[in-house]
């Protein structure tokens, strides 16, 4: 065989697939130290955060805010302190994905840029999520109390929908934040609350015309005779 | 602002006329025209009667009546014939009608009481409701006179009161100040009080006219301020007290929200003072105590134990977020008890009290949510008391109180302790 057709169709060949081989050994290599090192790092901040959150009493301030309510609805049980330490190691690692992505070569570049592009975004929706949980939190205890002083039968599920009502709001802003499904989330908000308000409406003024027209005479009766009805109810006197 | 500028400048006016004065007779109205008559005509003729040779000045604290209140203030007349006075008065009563600034509410129709008071230099200023039915010209005696000739800095009443009158006060407020504060002055936001120019001035120095206290807090923090502060306190019997059923508009929960939540906030501003004291003393008490036939109380048991049993199960999840489980626990087993064995013990009642009041210091929910979360807690405990004394006398049902307060005064350890934790 002729010397230069085997140095080109075996030994160059070859040769670049060892010398791609060894870069992407070496690629590989950068990225298992990345690795390693980036899960020691989220294993460090995670016990710094947690143990720093301990030490200055951040279950107690998060739960007079409300936010440890949040945190257990969303079944993370081992206190505020912890959920907010696994996020930080959370975020670690990610970035350490990132990293690794990164010193994999060009195509992970991208997606780094890409990503880092794409985090103010993803922050602010985050923030919108905690936000409209606390919200959340905080006037569905509120509806729920009121409702119950007032003896409405259906108090926990009134404090439900008003719960739920704010999640979704703060779901589709969050959403809408990040670019996702942005028309369809809000036409599906937009027929869903239009169709609770239709069947309430139905339900309401037809199914329960009667209750209706007893309601209302109650409430005109109520401006004229608050007193009297309120001894009624109860006949002690508070004050 | 300056304090003065919160009165009117007519009022300001008129006081200038009127230069001095000695004792000051506040009545704070909001559309009492039925009553208010009958209240300036008592007072007019108490004044008349026990302090002919001093110079007095009534004065109507108008929270902006829509019916009259303010002209039927300065338009009664009272026919002193009819009154067989051994002496006329040297001096005219004076009649002084105005406006309050400030947040609608008792507290501040008291803040332009008291400034008249500061203004006129007057020596003592009693307050009296103005939907009282049942006030006599006594009263005035037997609000300013201990002040005037023994001394005293803040005169509280004593009624005769239906056993189902006077629920917060009888299930809270009584038996928690006494607890706390070791004086026991039984109806601590009675509605009329008699104060010195020395009370006067601590209580207008004291910045609180834009919280609660302007509202229904006002009663609760003169008498608290009075005991804590050790000022002289005593008591005058007055009878019975007989008023318009309630204050129009009022609601049970807000009711609730400002009497307990000022109640709270005191504890805070107090807390060096009531952690030292240990049981109580009665207040001095004086007035000449004689049996009255009080309005008949219709109760409805079913509905109060009812609305008691919703509010348990529907508020478990807020009860347990701040609660001991023993004490949760026993919420929910009474909610599921019958009415026959529907009872909220003494010690259980006061405990929950004292968890509320330390849950309220520590912030461990929303302030605002925690006390009306007190509501169905609260009608439980009315519904366990009328269950318990639907057959007993005042002077029996007055026991059960009596029972209820050393219950307090027992288990104020736990609350140093609920109140201290970290």
């Amino acid at each position: 065989m002729d010397e230069g057709l085997w140095q080109r169709a075996v030994v160059e060949p070859l040769q670049q697939l060892w010398w791609q081989i060894v870069g992407y050994l070496s690629h590989l290599s950068t990225a298992i130290v990345l690795l390693l090192l980036g899960l020691v790092a989220a294993w460090l901040a995670k016990q710094v955060v947690y143990r720093s959150l301990r030490a200055v009493r951040f279950d107690r301030g998060a739960e007079r805010m409300g936010l440890a309510a949040v945190i257990e609805r969303v079944g993370l049980y081992r206190g505020s302190s912890y959920a907010v330490a696994q996020c930080v190691q959370a975020f670690v690692l990610l970035l350490t994905a990132l990293l690794v992505l990164n010193a994999l070569g060009p195509t992970g570049s991208d997606l780094v840029l890409r990503f880092f592009n794409y985090l103010p975004d993803l922050l602010v929706a985050g923030v919108i999520l905690v936000v409209g949980g606390l919200a959340a939190a905080f006037f569905g205890r509120g509806t729920l109390i009121a409702a119950v002083n007032a003896r409405l039968e259906s108090a926990r599920l009134l404090a439900g929908g008003v719960r739920l009502f704010i999640w979704l709001l703060a779901l589709i802003v969050a959403f809408e934040h990040l670019g996702i499904g942005q028309t369809t989330l809000a036409i599906a908000f937009g027929v869903l609350f239009g169709g609770i308000v239709t069947a309430l409406a139905i339900a309401f003024g037809l199914a329960g015309k009667d209750l209706a027209r007893q309601a209302l005479e109650s409430l005109v009766r109520r401006g004229t005779r608050e007193e009297e009805e309120e001894e009624e109810e109860e006949g002690v006197r508070h004050l | 602002m300056v304090d003065v500028d919160v009165l009117p400048p007519d009022t300001r006016q008129t006081l200038e006329k009127l230069e001095k004065a000695d004792i000051i007779v506040g009545i704070p109205s909001y559309n009492n025209s039925r009553t208010v008559a009958h209240v300036v005509r008592a007072v007019s003729a108490g004044l008349s009667k026990h302090f002919p040779d001093r110079r007095s000045v009534i004065v109507n604290s108008d929270g902006g009546s829509k019916d009259g209140t303010p002209q039927a203030v300065l338009q009664t007349q009272l026919e002193t014939e009819s009154l067989l006075l051994v002496r006329h008065p040297i001096h005219p009563i004076h009649r002084i009608s105005t406006p309050y600034h400030g947040l609608p509410g008792k507290g501040s129709a008291f803040r332009t009481i008291f400034l008249v008071t500061r203004q006129l230099g007057a020596q003592a200023c009693a307050v009296v409701d103005a939907d009282l039915r049942s006030i006599t010209p006594d009263w005035v005696d037997l609000l300013v006179r201990p002040v005037l000739e023994h001394n005293f800095d803040y005169v509280a009443p004593y009624y005769r009161r239906h056993k189902y009158d006077g629920t917060i006060t009888n299930s809270m407020v009584y038996p928690l100040t006494r607890a706390l504060y070791g004086t026991r002055v039984r109806q601590p936001i009675g509605g009329e009080f008699g104060l010195s120019a020395k009370m006067v001035e601590r209580l207008l120095s004291k910045d609180v006219w834009e919280t609660d206290v302007a509202r229904y807090g006002v009663d609760i923090w003169m008498t608290t301020t009075a005991l804590a502060e050790r000022f002289r306190v005593c008591q005058v019997f007055l009878g019975a007290k007989i008023h318009d059923p309630k204050d129009p508009g009022a609601d049970l929960t807000a009711m609730l929200v400002q009497v307990v939540g000022s109640l709270f906030g005191l504890m805070e501003e107090h807390e060096k003072v009531w952690k030292n004291i240990h049981g109580s003393v009665p207040a001095p008490l004086y007035g000449f105590p004689y049996t009255v036939g009080l309005e008949p109380v219709k109760v409805n048991p079913e509905r109060i134990r009812s609305a008691f049993q919703h509010g348990v199960r529907d508020l478990a999840s807020v009860y347990q977020s701040f609660l001991p489980p023993e004490l949760a626990g026993e919420l929910e087993r009474l909610a599921g008890v019958p009415a026959e064995e529907f009872e909220l013990r003494d010690e259980v009642w006061a405990a929950l009290i004292y968890e509320f009041a330390a849950a309220f210091h520590h912030r461990k929910l929303d302030r605002t949510h925690l006390l009306q979360s007190l509501t169905p807690l609260y009608l439980g405990w009315v519904g366990s008391f009328v269950g318990r004394t639907a057959e007993a006398s005042d002077d029996d049902a007055e026991q059960r109180i009596e029972r209820l307060c050393l219950a307090y005064e027992q288990l104020k350890p736990r609350l140093i302790d609920r109140w201290e934790a970290k």
